[in-house]
This record gives structure tokens, sequence and C-alpha cells, in this order.
């Protein structure tokens, strides 16, 4: 007679207990079942969150809620109980038998004799991952988990492969337990690999994800799978698990604690030099493999332990967070007595002291490996008396993988080595050793392995992809990623799309990398709360050099919003222990300005996965508002139209331009009106900084960008701050050559600003100058000369005398006189500019050297060469550079005042140094460079060379 | 940097006259040229100077 078996059914994401109906009919119909007993678990799984006191239970509550059901009224005493579970289910029952492992509570799994799983997303959904995530958004609990390759969802997987599926004996971590895990053969959305994950006990079913629970009849294979377990459950001769007890149950615990070294890692690339230094004989052997997280160091220390393994050393693999068991192993292996070894992992004797005694004296050449440190705190310190200490047997070598460390923190007799990523061409190699030679060539492999920075992780987990779906493994919506060069494709879409859109966070997923944020999240824990809001702050920035000492300062980031309440110090610390945990990484930029001589790189995936984070999403106002504060702070006092200040805002633009961008797309803060007037203020400066410095592409693109498409951040083309970029757009069109454009463009931002500030406001009288240039541009110099008659006495009015406005609108209307027959007038006006300029600017400026060329060919006009000559090579003597864009300009007009004094020859000779330096400065093809050309050729022509 | 040690040799004042005689008629040829030149910079508007000292008030 068979004893009495329960099944608890456990339904899946956004459903409930009746989808086991069908199931539970053909039990109750089935007179072979007559002892099970059917229960069903509920849990609250909605699509969203409707009500504001009620939270979505994350998979741990529901692990917790699948305990409690078992102790309920119904299951509290059966003896015997099968679990079944569909979808997410089965994730929920995995992560439950993972949190009885690992907290000790594994005897109280004995009663659950069989597991079945169907179609379980064990390493996660791909089934329209983008769509699913839009639909219940990025931050539903349960939702998340389903992400392809889920860090929790996996290590619950490995978890329960250890201790459940592959455990030998019930200890207190330990509860062997058969899983089935079935599959769907016509499932979409969990297809076989994900569905099967590592179990090694796996049926398929000719059924899709929701047919699966529908079985037509006792016969079918549904049905017919979990018929035997129920029966099984049932065998009351079958003999339970070996129950351990006494000192044998914690040895059997011990050797599940594996100390061999991991094996399959694939063919290692690139690190032939670091082998070869890890494995070179010599005084240093303590070597510290350091480096960001991805970066291959565990596939490094795995490639020297077999090489040693192959020589006949004994090697011991010690992974850091499961330290103390896995060292007691090696306590065993190292033959040290048992007595000793249970005094020291009951705390009665130093464990450190015993096993390093025991690897003292071992006879044969041994290596041991601590894998996954993230600093020396944790192997016991660097004191000499923890896990790492200077060797003193000469046949042993010690090998730590770390996420942190330099020379200062480790002790002095480690080797400290820095894992760099890997070159194109090596990244190019692992690309095509993974995914085969049939997903693209050299030259596409090379190209997304600089994408990827070359992190071994992120090209493993993208060969990977490229390969499921090439073979047809993984269903996707998103055929292009069969090769690298539709994945590359899709990376950049994503990368594009950045900043706080869900297609962009859901890439991820569809591109295979969620082990790799998964793993760099996880390095980022344990950090201050400054720097890991530091680095969500660097992520926001654009992905070029952050000129931190500018950006970062400590002093000004304490005065926003996303810092309140982090103590200053904390944030002086921060930059420094994101350094240290590979995170970021500093560079040393041979600049004057201190300010710009250091500057900082995040990795392309650290940049990509930490901008994305919840973090930020979160707080996507609070980031938004801090990038927009430290860069009008780093710019505040340092205008874009003055040279000296043209370093720093190199340095800036990139991260200014994407500051604002993101701000006014971003749907979390296009909407606040406050931020957005910062970020437009922000483009302004940022647009002047791009046209005085001849950016003049980017400068359109950018000003478009903002004016075209204001109505979506809502603003309207007739606001003042649009006004004001539409102002600077009319510039641009001046620079480009498009008069007609910017004329139309000024007249009216001239008519909105006259709405807005009447018409003797600063900014309108402003535009009107642009608009007296671009008429003397169309060569209408009596209109342009008449505008800018009453546009100077307005500025002098507004502005003042001496004002950079005032000057330049002066030196406006006297080149316009030099068109209308005003050229004595223009020579005098330019002296008097000339003072004004001395006051102003320093004599490099370029505004000033314009107005020594404007002097001399008022000169030249007057048919004044000597004065002329006299006067330009005056202006010259000031100049640092006489190969400078604006003293080319001044040399051109000097050679004409030498031919209108006559001589020819000196005239072209000069010419022809000029054009020289023209052709290297400027260009061959440039305006200037070719009326300089035009003239020599005159000369020559005309007046026999000067000969 | 010729330019800079030419410019270093500049005559005292614009006076001089300065290194040697010069040929009436080439002169009024040279002159031409420069007036042609100028001509040209009114009808190519401020574009040169443009170019090379590229800025303007708000």
């Amino acid at each position: 007679m068979p004893s009495r078996v329960h099944v608890l059914f456990v339904h899946g994401l956004f459903s409930g207990p009746d989808t086991w109906s069908r199931f539970l009919d053909l039990i109750g119909g089935d007179p072979d079942l007559a002892f099970v007993e059917t229960h069903t678990m509920q849990y609250f799984t909605p699509k969203a969150r409707l009500r504001p006191d009620r939270r979505i239970p994350d998979f741990a509550d529901l692990a917790a809620q699948l305990s409690t059901r078992l102790k309920a009224e119904d299951l509290r005493e059966a003896r015997s109980v099968v679990l079944v579970a569909h979808s997410q289910g089965g994730l929920v029952v995995q992560k439950f038998l993972a949190s009885a492992t690992i907290r000790g509570q594994a005897r109280d799994l004995a009663r659950i004799r069989q597991i079945v799983l169907y179609a379980c997303p064990t390493l996660g959904s791909p089934f329209f991952a983008k769509t699913r995530r839009i639909a219940f958004g990025a931050r539903h609990p349960q939702e998340r988990r389903l992400r392809l390759l889920d860090g929790e969802v996996f290590e619950a997987h490995q978890l329960v492969l250890r201790n459940v599926v592959n455990a030998d004996a019930i200890t207190d971590y330990t509860c062997p337990i058969p899983v089935t895990a079935v599959v769907g053969g016509e499932d979409n959305i969990v297809p076989r690999i994900e569905a099967t994950g590592w179990f090694p006990t796996t049926e398929t079913v000719p059924a899709d994800h929701f047919s699966i629970l529908k079985p037509a009849g006792h016969s079918a294979m549904e049905y017919q799978i979990l018929k035997p377990a129920l029966l099984a459950a049932a065998d009351s001769e079958r003999p339970g698990p070996a129950v351990g007890t006494g000192p044998d149950a914690v040895e059997q615990q011990a050797i599940q604690f594996s100390v061999e070294p991991p094996a399959g890692l694939g063919r290692l690339r690139g690190r032939d030099k670091l082998v070869n230094a890890l494995m070179a004989p010599g005084r240093s052997r303590v070597h510290v493999l350091s480096g960001m997280s991805g970066i291959g160091k565990t596939h490094i220390a795995a490639e020297v332990a077999a090489r040693r393994k192959e020589e006949g050393w004994n090697v011991w693999w010690v992974s850091v967070p499961q330290l103390a068991p896995r060292m007691r192993e090696v306590a065993h292996l190292l033959g040290l007595p048992r007595g000793e070894i249970d005094e020291a992992w009951r705390g009665e004797r130093s464990q450190t002291d015993l096993v390093w005694r025991g690897l003292g004296n071992h006879d044969r050449p041994w290596l041991l490996v601590f894998d996954g440190a993230t600093g020396p705190a944790e192997l016991g310190g660097r004191d000499g008396t923890g896990w790492v200490r200077d060797l003193t047997s000469p046949l042993g070598s010690v090998i730590v993988t770390a996420r942190g460390g330099h020379d200062d923190v480790w002790g002095p007799w480690c080797r400290i080595h820095q894992v760099e990523p890997l070159s194109e061409y090596d990244g190019a190699d692992v690309l095509l050793d993974v995914a085969g030679p049939d997903c693209g060539g050299v030259e596409q492999a090379r190209q997304l392995s600089r994408a990827l920075g070359g992190l071994p992780l992120a090209l493993r987990a993208a060969a990977s992809r490229v390969r499921s779906v090439s073979t047809g493994k993984v269903f996707f919506s998103e055929p292009g990623l069969s090769d690298f060069a539709g994945y590359l494709a899709e990376w950049r879409t994503r990368e594009q799309a950045g900043n706080g859109d869900p297609a962009a966070e859901a890439g991820d997923e569809v591109l295979g990398l969620s082990i790799v944020r998964e793993s760099l999240l996880l390095s980022a824990r344990g950090l201050t709360p400054a720097a890991t809001r530091l680095l969500h702050l660097f992520a926001c920035l654009s992905d070029t050099a952050v000129p931190y000492r500018l950006l970062a300062r400590p002093e000004m980031l304490t005065e926003t919003p996303l810092f309140a309440g982090v103590p200053i110090e904390q944030i002086r610390l921060a930059v420094g222990q994101l350094a240290e945990a590979h995170l970021i990484r500093k560079h040393e930029r041979g600049a004057d300005d201190p300010d710009l001589s250091e500057v900082l790189s995040l990795h392309p995936m650290v940049h990509n996965v930490f901008r994305e984070d919840d973090q930020v999403q979160v707080h996507r106002i609070d980031y938004g508002r801090a990038m927009l504060d430290i860069l009008a702070a780093a710019t505040e006092n340092r205008p874009a139209d003055d040279p000296d200040n043209w370093a720093v805002w190199a340095a800036l633009f990139p991260h200014a331009r994407d500051a604002v961008l993101a701000t006014v797309t971003s749907q979390a803060t296009s909407c606040e009106r406050l931020l957005v007037v910062s970020a437009l203020n922000l483009a302004r400066a940022t647009a002047r900084y791009l046209l005085a410095s001849g950016l003049l592409e980017p400068a359109g693109s950018f000003l478009d960008a903002l004016i075209d498409d204001c109505a979506g951040f809502r603003f309207d083309s007739s606001d003042t701050k649009i006004l004001a970029l539409r102002h600077e757009r009319a510039r641009l069109s001046i620079e480009l050559g498009r008069y007609d454009r910017a004329a139309r463009e000024l007249e009216e931002v001239i008519a909105g600003q006259t709405l807005e500030h009447g018409p003797d406001h600063a900014n309108t009288w402003a535009s009107r100058h642009q608009l007296a240039k671009a008429l003397l541009e169309q060569q209408r110099f009596e209109e342009a000369e008449a505008m800018l008659r009453e546009i100077l006495p307005a500025s002098r009015r507004i502005n003042g005398w001496r004002h950079r406005d005032t000057v330049t609108v002066w030196h406006t209307w006297a080149r316009a006189l030099l068109h209308v027959e005003g050229a004595r007038q223009a020579e005098t006006m330019c002296r008097e500019i000339l003072t004004a300029c001395e006051q102003l600017w320093t004599p490099s400026y370029p505004e000033t050297l314009y107005v020594w060329q404007t002097l001399g060919r008022s000169l030249l006009y007057q048919q004044k060469p000597d004065l002329a000559e006299w006067e330009l090579r005056r202006g010259l003597s000031r100049v640092a550079d006489t190969a400078s864009p604006g003293a080319l300009g001044i040399r051109h007009f000097a050679g004409m005042a030498m031919l209108q004094r006559g001589l020819v020859r000196e005239a072209r000779d000069e010419l022809g140094t000029l054009l020289a330096d023209e052709e290297r400065v400027l260009g061959p093809q440039h305006r200037l460079t070719d009326k300089t050309r035009r003239l020599i050729t005159e000369i020559t022509d005309r007046l026999r060379g000067g000969g | 940097m010729r330019w800079f040690r030419r410019a270093a040799k500049m005559p005292d004042s614009p006076a001089d006259p300065g290194p040697r005689r010069i040929d009436p008629e080439q002169l009024a040829e040279a002159r031409a040229i420069v007036r042609r030149a100028l001509d040209a910079e009114s009808a190519d508007g401020e574009s040169a100077g443009r170019d090379l000292f590229r800025l303007g008030t708000a």
C-alpha cells in the first residue's frame, strides 16, 4: 500500500491556481493515484500595481510564501511531498530550495520527494523581452527575474544543482531531491536552452508554453511524466537519501565544497605574457591578478592551474565567497590531522596557521588559487597572519584574483598584475572561438570586439548569443543577431537610445549581456553611497574622458540633491575608491591646466550598465539636475567665446551636449521646466563654443535637434530660450554662407524678442547686429551700415562703451564703412577700437587681430601702403604665433601692402612663405590660401615674378 | 617664425622709403593688382575674415 503523497502545484507569472485544473481533474480520475492529495499555492502576481498600499512581492517573498505554504494545516504533517511548478513558479521553487540550503535548513526539505518543473525559465525568458518590460514596467519585481540570465535566478539555480540535484546526503546544507525539467518542444516563450538549464533530467513534450498544462488525457506525455514521479514519491520501499549525522555529516558537507579548478572555460586568448609571468620561476610567487569584473582574471588563473596540474603539481582552487569550508577541504587534502582541523574550524585554534603549516611541510609542488576576492581584508589582511602570506616553501605558489587592489593594499611580497581589456584582434579571436566561423569575418569580429571594449565576459556572452540565434537554438524577434555585424548594429542602436529609453534597458537581454550587467553591478556592491552615486553620475555623462577635477568637485557635488546627506569626506574619497574597484580608470593628460591634467574613463560596458541601472532610472531627475549643475559650475566664468577657455570647453562639450539632449528627450526630465531651462542655458553656451571653435557641423545638428523638436519638451519656437538658440543657428548660417536663411531666421528672432522684451533690449539689438552682418555678407552695404549706425549707440547705452559686445558692433560698423567710401572714417574708428580692445582682451585675441587687419585694409583703400604695412606689422609683432589663423589674415594684407609699395620681389617672397603656412594651417583648398595663391600667380604673370 | 624675425627688422617708421628704387610702370601694375584684390575682397563680403576671426557678439 503506497503511502499518501501530497502534490503542491505552483502557478506562473500573471496566472493563478486555476491554471492547474486539467492536471487536478486527471489525477482525481486516475485510479492508480488514489493515494495522491492535491494542493495549490496562490500568490499575488498582477501585471501592474494598482493599489499604492500594496507592493508586488519579489522572488524572495514568494520563496518565503512557499515555505509557509508547506507549513499550512493541509501540508504540515505530510511525510511525502511533490512540488510541481509551471513557468515562473519553477523559479520560486528553486529560490525556496536555494534559500533553505544556504540557511542550513536543508533537512527540512527531506520530505520533498520529487520536483517537476514545466517550462520553467531557469535561464530567463527571451520572449518579447522588450515588449514585456515596456508593458509591465522596468521595475516589476517578478518580471525582472525573467530576464535572461538574471543574477539572482542563476545563483539560485547553481545552488539547487550543487546542494539538491547533485547532493549525496542530507545535511544541514544539502538534500538530494530528483528534479525533472519538462520542456515544451513548441514553446517559444521558454525555449529548450532556457528551460533545461543545467538539470540532468529533462523531458520534452509536444506542447507550447500554455498547452503544456492541458494534457489531453491520461495518455498525454505531459501527464505521463508527472505520474511516475508521484508513484516514486509514494514508494515506501524506495530508500530515502542517506541522512548524515554527527562528524560524518560535517565531513559530508565539506566534501560538497570542491577545490578542483574550473575546466572548460574555452581557449584563453591574448594573455600569453601574463600566463608566462605567473609561471616564471623567481622570488615573487604570490601573484595578485587585479582588474575589473569580467576582465578574465579567473580564466587566466584557471589556465595556469591547468598547466600546473599537467606538470604534476597539486592545485587547490578556493572560491573566496565560500572560503572557510573550502579551506577546510584544502586542510583535509594536505593530510592535516582531523582532530586539529575540527579544533580550528570550531574556533579553538587558528585555521590559517594550521593550513600554512601544512603548506609549508607539503613535499610536492603546489599552487593555491584564491578566486574572486574583493580585497585583502577578505583573506585575513596583509599582516602575514591571514590566508595570503609570503611563501617560505620553495615548492609553493599562490594566485589571487581580485577586483580591487594595488601595491599599497596587498602585502609587499605580492606581485600585482593589472589585467587589461583584450586588444581588438584578441577580442575578435574570442568571438570567433565561441561563435564559430559562420557568424562573420575577422573584420566584423574586430569591430564588435572594439565596441564591447575587449571585455572577455561581454565577448563570450555576445558570441554565445550570436551562435544561439544563428543555429536557431533560441527564438528571437531580432533575426539580425545571427552575425557579428547584426549584433553590432543592435548594440549601437541600443547605445544611441541610451539614457532612459525602456527599449535600451531591455537591450542587455536581447544581446545576451545580462550576465555582464549582473557581474558589474555585483562588483559595485560595497561601495560607499558617495562612490555609488558618483559612478552612476559618471555613467550618465558622455562616454569620453571625464575631467573629474573640474566636474566632480566635492564642494560642488555636496550642494546637489543627489548627494544630499552624503558626508563631503566620503565624496572626496569616492574617485579613489572607484579606481581601486576598477570601475573607473584614471589617466594623466599632458595639460597645463591642473583641472584638465587628470581625466577618468569608464569601460564601455561599465558606462552602459550603470547609466541604465535602476538607481538612475528611479532618480532620473536628481541625476539630470546633478549633471547640469556640475557642468554649469565648471563652465561658470569661462565664456565659450574666449579662446583661453577653449581647452576646458573642448574637454566638456561632449558631456554638455549629451546632458542637454538627455534632459530634453528623457520622459522623466523633459517635463521638469526648471531642469529644461538649465539645459537650454547650457545648450546655448555649448553652441557658442562649437561655433567659435569652428565645429560647425556638430553645432548645426545640436541646434537643429533642440529647436526643431522643442515642442517635445513643451517649449514654443517663440519662447525666449528657443529664440536664443535660433539666434545662434542664424550665426551658424552666416558661417556656412547661407545668408538668406540667416536673415530670415534673424528677422523672426528679432520679431519674437521685440514682443517678449521690447525693441530696446540687449538681446534684440544683438540679433539686429547679426542681421547687419548677414546683410554685409550679401553686399547690402548701405543697409548694413545704416543699421550699424543705429545699433552702436544702443549697445553703448545698454552694455556700456567698453563692453565686448559694443566693441564688436563698433568693429562691424568700421568694416561696413570700408565698402561705402568711408575708409578714412574706418581708419580712425579702428584706432579707437584697438584702444578699447587693449583694455578688454589679450593682443592675440581673435577680435583684436581682426581689427588690426581692418585697420590695414582701410589704409590700403586709402593708398597708404607704407603706413598699412607698418600698422599690420605692429599688430603682428604682438602675436605669439605668427602661423595662427588670425595672424595669417594679417600677413595676407601685409603682403598686399608691400605690393602696393612696389616691393614686388619682397611681396612675392613674403606671400610664398605665407602660402606654405596657409596650406599647412588652413589647408590647400581654403579660401584664403587660394587668394594668396592667385595673388602670387598674378605677380608672377604680370610682373615677371618681380624679377 | 620667419615672419616674426622679419617683423623685428621692420622700418622704424612708416616714412622709411625702403631698400631700393622702384620702376614706376611696375609700381602702377602692382597697385592695380592690389586694387583688384581689394575689390574682390569687397565682392566676397566679409567671408575670408570670418573664417579667421570666428567671433561675434551675443
